[in-house]
């Protein structure tokens, strides 16, 4: 498997590949950052591939160095949000901190590595078991992070029937969390 | 339970955007905290496919104006190339001959060839009486060009009118040629080896008895006209569609023919030596050949092959 800074050479030499690998993989995180700084799901869109442009632009003068390229986009991310702020003249929402915690940096304290990666197995042992539709929901909708109406498009059902999916999946895995003893009764 | 599944909706969007919901509703308490379970799992996911192309497009437009300054600079050759090319033939094809240049300038009236004039009857081309009263009526006897309003892809040197008919019509009304060589020195009427001199031609000497509009066997021109002046003839055919096609006469440059028979005595011997040039910029396609000491060309969006295929049929029909 192709490193990131590969990836990067590749996309550089104009590889669609390899850009469509590295966009793939940062989208997430940078879109769920971006979601959060903004609040707002349309707008968190629109800066994810406006960070991405700017990213590539100046491809240049990104140096193979240790922080990743997530990292990179994040400050490309963070400075265009700041923009979109004074522009509208507008002050940030307060979120919850700790939620917007290792966002981009996912993880990198090694004793919640192990933790989490327990956590992660388990809950993606879980998801394999819900049928398709309701995993692609929880996939799109809590995973990702994408609203409603886009995770409609992705799967092609529904808003209504995205409701209903993601209800009846959250249900589905909180049994199997209950079964396992990872959640409590209440 | 609509609402309960809306409230559940709304509060994933909260959680989605970094907000903390408040509820008061255990069940929707209970699905909540799974979902904040698996949302803060670092789970990764891949975008859904219609977000990844969009995103995906957006970054290869990011690297494509990373890579522009070079492109660009590329594409700036090109054209300048272009417009080079052009500027030379405009040059080549627009300046008449020192053999052209007469002494005395007395404008003859112009010459249709009499099989185009029969062609271009009334009866025959109800459409375009305009195009072949323009042949009909009698000409002007002066240096003004016929009207060509309607043709337009010729260089515009070749259609220039003199702004007087006192003033010898001259190429070098052209806007690059330096302004002394606008005025007419009578030395250089008198001795044809000063017209071979650096200076252009101040005035011209018109065959239009040997110009014949060529025909093009199986069609008709749409407007057919002759430069009193410089006895050029041009037609043209499907005007204002993509086979429009201009067809240009003139007398071939004895210049030319001259600089020919000192270093490449065959050139201007050779009839129907076909030279061609196309410009991709304004798509446009030109073919040059020489029938009988005159100088053909032909322009249009037809591929150099087609124009090469249309002018050996103009060979073929010998006046």
């Amino acid at each position: 498997m192709p490193s990131e800074w590969e990836l990067i050479e590749k996309a550089k030499a104009g590889d669609r590949d390899a850009l469509g690998e590295i966009v793939a993989d940062c989208w997430q995180p940078l879109y769920r950052f971006i979601s959060y700084k903004t609040g707002n799901a349309d707008e968190a869109q629109d800066i994810v591939q406006e960070t991405f442009f700017r990213a590539f632009r100046s491809l240049g003068s990104y140096q193979k160095s240790e922080t990743r390229f997530l990292t990179w986009l994040g400050r490309i991310a963070t400075n265009l949000i700041t923009d979109e702020w004074r522009k509208k003249d507008r002050t940030p929402i307060m979120n919850d901190i700790s939620m917007q915690q290792n966002i981009l940096t996912n993880g990198e304290d090694p004793s919640e590595v192990v933790v989490n990666q327990e956590t992660k197995e388990m809950l993606a042992t879980l998801l394999t078991k819900l049928p398709d539709d309701q995993r692609r929901v929880i996939e799109l909708r809590i995973l990702a992070g994408l609203p409603v109406k886009d995770t409609a498009i992705a799967i092609n059902r529904s808003e209504a029937a995205i409701k209903m999916l993601q209800q009846r999946a959250l249900k589905n895995l909180r049994e199997m969390l209950l079964d396992r003893g990872a959640l409590e009764h209440k | 339970m609509t609402d309960k599944i809306d409230n559940l909706s709304e509060s994933l969007d909260k959680m989605n955007s970094g907000q903390i919901s408040e509820t008061a509703d255990q069940e929707l308490a209970d699905l909540l905290e799974v979902a904040a379970l698996f949302h803060n799992s670092g789970l990764t996911v891949r975008p859904p496919e219609h977000i990844l192309s969009a995103t995906v497009q957006r970054a290869a437009d990011g690297l494509t104006v990373q890579k522009r300054p070079h492109r660009t600079s590329r594409i700036y050759s090109g054209v300048l190339g272009a417009v080079a090319a052009l500027l030379i033939f405009v040059g080549i094809h627009g300046f008449p001959s020192p053999q052209e240049v007469a002494p005395i300038v007395t404008p003859e009236p112009q010459i249709v060839s009499p099989i185009l004039a029969a062609e271009l009857q009334p009866g025959v081309l109800p459409s375009h009486d305009a195009a072949s009263s323009e042949l009909h009526q009698p000409l002007p006897e002066s240096n003004q060009v016929t009207p060509e309003s309607s043709v337009s892809p010729l260089p515009q040197t070749a259609r220039q009118a003199p702004p007087s008919p006192s003033l010898p019509p001259s190429p070098s009304r052209l806007p690059s040629a330096p302004t002394s060589s606008r005025q007419a020195p009578s030395p250089a009427r008198s001795s044809a080896t000063s017209m071979k001199s650096a200076q252009p031609p101040s005035t011209e000497q018109i065959s239009p008895s040997r110009l014949i509009a060529l025909r093009l066997p199986g069609r008709i021109p749409e407007t057919v006209s002759q430069d009193s002046t410089t006895g050029i003839v041009r037609q043209v055919f499907d005007r204002g569609t993509p086979r429009e096609l201009v067809i240009t006469q003139r007398i071939a440059s004895q210049y030319e023919k001259d600089a020919g028979s000192q270093s490449k005595p065959t050139i201007a011997r050779e009839t129907g030596n076909a030279k061609s040039q196309s410009f991709q910029s304004i798509n446009t396609n030109i073919v040059t050949i020489r029938i009988n000491e005159q100088e053909v060309t032909l322009e249009g969006q037809q591929t150099i092959q087609e124009l090469t295929d249309l002018a050996e049929k103009l060979k073929t029909w010998n006046p």
